[in-house]
């Protein structure tokens, strides 16, 4: 692994090569910036990767039968597991959902599952990530890279391959399709993630489209190509819901394909993520994903939830006002590292400040006892002196013909040493993550 | 069926055409700049009216700096690597990340080239890149049509820039015959009249470069 190290100069260079960057806008402009890649790698061993994937197999299991439930009986509302008001007060909530039927009855293709490890060794969910998700091309093009700069580490190191992404993302794709192309559907060139959006098109042989490259007639979406009109039978979008479609969702949308929703509707198209899922990820509706494993398929859940406490209910307010210090309260409406407070940082005027908006607001946060996480080395500025920083892991889970966890992951790391926060759009970096084989 | 939109043959076309006008610069650039050293300081002021750059130039050296990284300047080396890279990198798709990364690398050698104190060895490296891109797009990628669509964007810069240089009529020739083979390889839209027209005209020994040089513009109408 030390070998590896070695070659930081070259792995960054390839990195250059292929324009392995993500897009941020700052102060109004867009910029593009190379991802910082650490090369040492996340080292999680066979037996501990085996416990890992069946808790997150369970859980996206459990989470697409919430879905299919949510927008459909409502049975777990009604038999008093989750209170209504997360479910319909929630952003994620799409009433225009409402009966959907999914394609093979799917609704949460690609998860993207945020863990970190704690000091007890225990692995806990921090997120859990239904829409979306982005990430896996960068451990995907960078392990690519690693073994071309430095073939002898993986010649003597028992490592999954995790280059049979591209493979899982299309069998997933090929399962749901409805009949026609796979397309992924980009908002365009100056989105964060557009380098993904081609990536992963280029790897899995999907056609990348923007929205005017999409049109719908009779309830179906055709690809506009030079030579005319071809039926698309799964479009894997990175356009969010309320962006997708204008005649579904917002009217002002200039990155939608108008109609597609009412093609899904139809059952003539496989939207993947479905529209909709933001109503099971998030971050209220994650205190109760435990229950749902229980109330859906009858096991005792495999993957550990923070502790986490809503002030929703009276006795976790008072708790989360008696250890204000101690707690990480989150907005349950933002994401991307936004919206994240820790008790212990506000000065006295904020914190009363912040203390009233809960109380009025009690819907809108979580409150969760700060995990004291494992750090994972990274090497210094000088390339050589390795330094502990902060980081978490994204699983990779695709449901199709059968639920599968991607071997590998995004490790993402703080730069910051004072930081929990990894996130790419706050300046954090990534690692590639390693799962032995034996 | 292919399943190229219109708006990928406008990226292809362009890639092609901005990828050879970086090209072809380089080349121009390298006789100007040599000149420019020790021989003649006003060069530059010929190099302009031929190519209908607007003389905005204080001397040969400003000249010698903007023409090639002023970044605001749309008829820039810099800013025309610039837009091959926006044309490319929303292709990778079609072109593969692999040819790609030639434009990559070209564009960081070309930012070098920018700090160096001797800018023709780095513009060498961009032109030698160039070369590489086309070749990687003709052994890697499988599909014709792009790799053809990115050759008919090259072969109409390369007539544009040649007329605008009054080459010879045989050079004018061997693009013109090259233009024709490969055509209709590709489902890029164009004007089969004016192709015609200005293969004609290539041929008359009295046709006025002027003259071919608007049928040749006519050839790949703005389809977008």
């Amino acid at each position: 692994m030390q070998e590896l190290n070695k070659h930081v100069k070259s792995i960054n260079h390839l990195l250059e090569r292929y324009g392995v960057r993500f897009g941020i806008y700052k102060d109004g402009m867009f910029k593009e910036q190379l991802f910082p890649f650490d090369p040492i790698p996340r080292v999680i061993g066979k037996e501990e990767w085996d416990g890992i994937e069946a808790g997150l197999i369970q859980r996206v299991t459990a989470l697409n039968m919430f879905l299919k439930d949510i927008y459909g009986e409502k049975k777990i509302v009604k038999d008093g597991v989750i209170p209504p008001e997360f479910i319909f007060s929630s952003s994620g909530y799409l009433a225009a959902c409402e009966g959907l039927k999914t394609p093979k009855g799917i609704a949460s293709h690609i998860s993207g599952i945020d863990l970190v490890q704690g000091k007890d060794g225990k692995w806990y969910i921090l997120e859990d990530n239904l829409r979306i998700p982005s990430g896996a091309s960068y451990p995907l093009i960078a392990r690519d890279l690693c073994r071309t700069a430095s073939p002898s580490t993986f010649a003597h190191i028992p490592v999954a391959d995790n280059r049979n992404y591209a493979k899982m993302l299309r069998d997933t794709m090929d399962y749901v399709n409805t009949g026609g192309l796979n397309v992924i559907l980009t908002p365009g060139r100056y989105n964060a993630a557009f380098f993904e959006h081609s990536y992963l098109a280029e790897k899995t042989g999907a056609v990348l489209v923007y929205n005017t490259d999409l049109t719908v007639e009779d309830d179906k979406v055709y690809l506009k190509s030079a030579a005319g009109n071809q039926r698309v039978g799964a479009v894997y979008r990175r356009t969010s819901d309320e962006y997708l479609d204008p005649l579904a969702f917002r009217p002002d949308s200039l990155i939608g394909v108008p109609g597609i929703f009412q093609a899904m509707r139809k059952g003539n198209v496989a939207i993947i993520n479905a529209p909709g899922n933001g109503v099971a990820d998030d971050k209220g509706i994650y205190y109760f994903v435990p229950k749902m494993v229980e109330y859906y398929l009858g096991e005792e859940c495999k993957t550990n939830n923070a502790p986490t406490y809503l002030p929703y209910y009276e006795e976790d307010k008072k708790y989360v006002l008696e250890h204000f210090d101690d707690l990480v309260i989150k907005d349950v409406a933002e994401a991307g590292g936004y919206g994240v407070v820790f008790g212990n940082t506000l000065t006295k005027e904020k914190k009363a400040e912040f203390i009233a908006t809960i109380k009025a607001e009690p819907r809108r946060f979580i409150a969760q006892e700060v995990i004291d996480f494992v750090d994972l080395d990274i090497l210094d500025e000088d390339g050589v002196t390795p330094t502990p920083r902060k980081a978490d892991l994204r699983a990779y889970v695709l449901a199709g013909e059968t639920v599968r966890v991607w071997k590998s992951g995004l490790t993402r790391f703080s730069r910051n040493p004072d930081s929990f926060i990894v996130n790419s759009s706050q300046g954090g970096g990534f690692k590639d993550t390693w799962v032995l084989l034996r | 069926m292919g399943t190229a939109t219109l708006g990928k043959l406008d990226s292809l076309f362009w890639l092609g055409r901005y990828t050879e006008r970086v090209y072809q610069s380089i080349s121009m650039y390298r006789e100007v700049y040599d000149r420019l050293i020790d021989q003649d300081a006003d060069v530059y002021k010929q190099e302009c009216e031929r190519m209908g750059i607007p003389d905005t130039f204080e001397s040969g050296a400003d000249f010698a700096w903007k023409i090639a990284f002023d970044t605001s300047n749309p008829l820039s080396i810099i800013s025309n690597l610039y837009r091959a890279y926006d044309n490319a990198m929303i292709m990778r798709d079609e072109i593969s990340s692999e040819t790609l990364a030639y434009i990559h690398l070209a564009l960081a050698e070309m930012k070098r080239a920018k700090k160096s104190e001797a800018p023709l060895m780095e513009l060498q490296n961009v032109e030698d890149l160039i070369f590489a891109f086309w070749g990687c797009l003709d052994d890697k990628v499988d599909n014709e049509g792009v790799r053809n669509t990115v050759k008919i964007g090259k072969r109409i810069e390369r007539l544009d820039i040649l007329l605008r240089r009054n080459a010879d009529r045989e050079d004018l020739l061997r693009e013109v015959s090259r233009l024709v083979a490969r055509i209709d390889t590709t489902e890029l839209p164009y004007n089969r009249k004016a192709l015609l027209y200005a293969a004609a005209m290539v041929e008359d020994e009295d046709a006025d470069y002027d003259d071919i040089k608007k049928m040749v513009w006519d050839i790949v109408p703005p389809f977008l």
